[in-house]
């Protein structure tokens, strides 16, 4: 006998949550050094906390960057609410980058442009917090 | 980092939907989510240097194909379908920057950003 296309679909995500798992276990397993800590500094990082600002900063710009395209196209239609939270974080992104701009210009201390890498963050998960609600 | 928690999102809201429409049942959500709860720790290991970058590509890459599966049983609602899209973007947007930056640092990229009007 068939089963129903309900019954189908819960077969393909066990099936398809199976293969993530094995494909994770795998992975873990056949390369140690994915466990090996790197602390190499990229060029142009003055130290270790510089390069996490500027990590999560360019994080930043891709994730927003990628959604006020989306919402500019069309593709994408934000609630009222979370456009409010969208250039919210937009805001807190841009008064970061300044603040960032300048610690490597040397006019802004590392404590200084931490507060503002750190209010984007919270800004993200707002933003995170409210799409996951749909907006309401 | 930052884009783990839109993948998670994408799949919160699909598995929900599903849920609530009666599609899939609630040991199944809790299954997929139990994946999830796994997986996104591996995923944000990259930001203390405990996981390769080309794992964590590889990670997503099996998560967003699971929601690209999802989306392809057609059961998804057109607008929850168009949110799930959005978030992986965003999710694939923020690690195609954040491997950028790892690789060094480009101050020209943190340009001003303008809102939505």
């Amino acid at each position: 006998m068939t089963p129903p296309l309900k019954n189908k679909l819960e077969v393909i995500m066990v099936l398809v949550l199976f293969a993530l798992g094995l494909g994770m276990t795998v992975t873990g397993c056949l390369n140690p050094a994915a466990n090996t800590p790197s602390t190499a500094l990229a060029p142009g990082y003055i130290n270790a906390q510089d390069q996490t600002m500027g990590e999560v900063l360019g994080t930043a710009h891709g994730i927003v960057g990628g959604l006020l395209q989306q919402a500019t196209s069309g593709s994408f239609v934000p609630t009222a609410t979370e456009k409010l939270t969208i250039n919210s974080l937009v805001g807190a992104l841009n008064v970061a980058d300044a603040a960032y701009q300048g610690y490597h210009a040397g006019t802004v201390t590392e404590a200084q442009a931490a507060i503002a890498v750190s209010a984007v963050q919270t800004q993200q998960q707002l933003l995170q917090a409210q799409m996951g609600t749909g907006g309401k | 980092m930052g884009f783990a928690a839109w993948i998670s999102l994408a799949l919160n809201v699909a598995l929900t939907s599903l849920q609530a429409a009666g599609i899939i049942n609630p040991e199944i959500a809790a299954i997929a989510t139990g994946f999830e709860s796994s997986i996104i720790p591996v995923i944000n290991a990259i930001q203390n240097g405990s996981s390769s970058l080309q794992d964590t590509q590889a990670t997503l890459g099996a998560m967003i194909g699971m929601l690209t599966t999802l989306k392809q049983s057609g059961h998804l609602p057109a607008d929850i379908a168009g949110r799930v899209d959005a978030y992986i973007t965003a999710a694939e947007d923020g690690l195609a920057a954040f491997s950028k930056a790892q690789k060094g640092l480009d101050l020209a990229d943190l340009t001003p950003l303008t809102p939505l009007s």
